[in-house]
């Protein structure tokens, strides 16, 4: 095996929104949607980024697309750092990084054909002549396997999951190395929702995609990504592969999510921690966190988790944790021993 | 046998059919189910189905027009809902019959405080001149604390905090946990519950549905809960109910559905969903028929595996297969 070509890195990144009001709209204070992340995406590979609302896993996404404001920290795509804003990246660049979201209702202008919707950002980057463009068009529909007819259709006369696969198209036509899947199966119905996921991993295997799939659903992120991060209030909480993170996992609020899912397969092989948030409420996002950010819903704290903030450390071969202990199994009197107090 | 229990809610072949510019089109063709005193039934079906027009057709609160009850009969405790007039609606509706809503933003009222509102529906059921008998003030009192306590069942704290607060002033969690107080507050015997804590997230889920079971159980209430998710079926309920295309196709004790499914339908749903124990997943061919143009016979027939000529023609009537009510033809079985 060759080893593993790095084709996104984000290091250490933050997005913090102002938060304005008052008579004079002045900025007194800051939501920090993402609080130092970093990651790696290697080429060809699907990974996953799994997050309740407000973890900070769309604007992540929209961050990497140059959408989102970046604070600190840099994004790198093979290795050259990419502008922060998609206006400042050469056009190279933005058709590297294309997207397909979750509310295709929303993202697909219902006064356009099909046939224009899939071709626009050809024309915008006048890749090719009219005439191209509609072959093009007609191969990238048939590649997400709708018939070529469907080009002269408007997106209200589709379903869900066809309007889904247009974006798909949408998503390929220039060719891109990477796709940003934001919960692109999460508005469909569940035998739908299959249809796309077989589709997804088809067109990645043809044209050897690299997938960033932002999702809340932790059971379809198991079924197709190689590797996964648990986002909470914008910090990674655990990163390992699939296999590590749903079989072993080691963060209490990892653990916390995947008893929470209600699974239709309990049993056969999946671990059910049987760990339960606490019912505590989410501490402001506004003011910086003292110690841990999930303390006040984590189950298992210690005394250290409320004074010292604990950092994102590795714990295995490609598991890392963000946490003071190495397992969310555990006597803490026991494992701060162990440790040393830090 | 259930025989014996008279159930708390049963729906007889209820037909409902909406107005569209295309005339006339069913949406319901003959639903036929029913929720034992103390138990949950989970009716489970993707969008379209009919699952929340079965629910709001036992309200009594189906949008007439476009929609409008052709045939059947819903009764509640043996008592027949569909023949009453409106004030005979009124005394079970918000008292023995009661519904949580999906999305608590749409069902809570913004501009008046959570106490105001729980007030209100215990004033519109109190018993005839509870209030003069026993004064304003003292009858409010009384019903303050009844509100609190119920609240307080809910595991909110400081229920005082949240009667004075306005529906803003609440995270999502405990906007859910206010109508599941709101739903209780009358002590029914019946709730209806479409997609409770769906619109959470999924820690947040958890506990609603935690909460959920333990109030059912401790009151032993009847819960017709309406899902979309099949995981909280399984979680939640002691039968389920499947529904496609405006009609049942399988109703089974949760275990057998999940172990045994019999209908194509039911089987194709199970193996589309992701499992957290990973595996592939297979999607359902083709697509949910726009009742518009339901076909003819069964009406998951052009997307069904085991598809045989009389499917094409002739709609399958439930019969008793393996522990499974199931409207398939591959079951020759006895007719229920």
């Amino acid at each position: 095996m060759t080893a593993p070509q790095p084709l996104l890195e984000v290091r250490d990144l933050r997005t913090y929104f102002p938060v304005r009001g008052g008579v004079l709209n002045r900025s007194h204070g800051q939501v920090r949607a993402i609080d130092g992340v970093s990651l790696t995406v290697n080429q060809g590979e699907t990974y996953g980024i799994v997050g309740e609302s407000g973890s900070g896993k769309t604007t992540l996404g929209r961050a990497i697309l140059g959408l989102a404001p970046v604070t600190a920290g840099e994004i790198r795509l093979d290795g050259a750092r990419l502008p922060d804003r998609a206006q400042k990246r050469t056009a190279a660049l933005r058709t590297a990084i294309q997207p397909v979201f979750q509310d295709v209702s929303n993202s697909l202008n219902p006064r356009r054909t099909v046939g224009a919707i899939v071709a626009d950002p050809m024309a915008v980057h006048r890749v090719g002549t009219r005439h191209s463009r509609r072959t093009r068009t007609r191969e990238l529909l048939e590649l997400v396997e709708l018939p070529g007819s469907f080009a002269e259709r408007y997106p209200h006369e589709l379903s869900g999951g066809e309007r889904q696969r247009v974006a798909l198209a949408r998503a390929l036509a220039l060719e891109p190395r990477l796709i940003v899947l934001d919960e692109p199966t999460s508005a469909l119905d569940v035998s739908v929702q299959a249809k796309i996921v077989e589709l997804l991993l088809s067109v990645q295997r043809q044209l050897g995609l690299t997938y960033l799939l932002i999702s809340h659903d932790l059971a379809l992120v198991r079924n197709i990504t190689d590797r996964i991060s648990v986002m909470y209030l914008g910090r990674i909480f655990e990163e390992a592969s699939v296999a590590q993170v749903f079989d072993d996992p080691r963060n209490p609020y990892t653990a916390c999510l995947l008893t929470a899912v209600p699974d239709v397969d309990d049993g056969s092989g999946a671990v059910r921690p049987g760990l339960r948030v606490l019912p505590g409420e989410l501490p402001s996002m506004r003011q910086p966190i003292t110690g841990c950010a999930f303390l006040s819903r984590c189950p298992v704290r210690a005394d250290v988790c409320a004074t010292d903030e604990p950092p994102l450390r590795t714990i295995g071969t490609g598991h890392l944790s963000l946490c003071h202990f190495d397992s969310y199994v555990r006597d803490p009197a026991v494992a701060v021993a162990e440790r040393g107090t830090p | 046998m259930t025989a014996s229990v008279v159930p708390r809610l049963r729906i007889r072949d209820l037909r409902v059919s909406a107005n569209t510019p295309d005339g006339r089109v069913q949406v319901l063709t003959g639903v036929d189910l029913h929720v034992d005193p103390g138990e949950i039934l989970a009716l489970v079906g993707e969008s379209g189905c009919g699952k929340s027009t079965t629910a709001r057709a036992v309200m009594g609160i189906l949008a007439t027009p476009p929609l409008r009850v052709d045939g059947g009969a819903i009764e509640l405790d043996g008592k027949q809902l569909l023949t009453l007039n409106r004030s005979g609606l009124d005394r079970i509706r918000g008292k023995s019959l009661t519904m949580i809503f999906q999305d608590p933003n749409a069902s809570l009222n913004p501009v008046f405080t959570v106490g105001d509102q729980m007030e209100a529906i215990l004033a519109r059921h109190a018993p005839r001149g509870e209030r003069t008998r026993l004064g304003r003030r003292r009858w409010r009192r009384a019903a303050r604390e009844r509100i609190a306590t119920t609240l307080r069942q809910m595991r909110l704290a400081e229920p005082e905090r949240i009667m004075g607060s306005y529906p803003f002033q609440l995270s999502g969690g405990m906007k859910q946990r206010v109508l599941i107080a709101m739903a209780l507050l009358n002590e029914p015997s019946l709730i209806v519950a479409d997609e409770p804590g769906s619109a959470l997230d999924v820690t947040v889920e958890d506990q609603i549905l935690e909460l959920i079971e333990a109030q059912v159980t401790e009151r032993h209430l009847s819960l017709l809960f309406i899902t979309h998710n099949l995981g909280v079926a399984r979680r939640l309920a002691q039968r389920v109910a499947i529904m496609y295309a405006g009609q049942v196709v399988e109703v089974a004790p949760t275990r057998t559905i999940f172990e045994r499914p019999a209908h194509p339908y039911t089987r194709g749903l199970l193996d589309a969903i992701p499992k957290l124990s990973g595996g592939t997943t297979a999607g359902i061919p083709g697509r949910m028929p726009d009742i518009a143009q339901r076909p003819k016979g069964c009406p998951f027939h052009p997307r069904c595996p085991h598809r045989m000529d009389i499917c094409e023609t002739e709609t399958p009537t439930p019969v008793r297969h393996d522990g499974s009510l199931v409207a398939c033809h591959l079951y020759p079985g006895s007719a229920a």
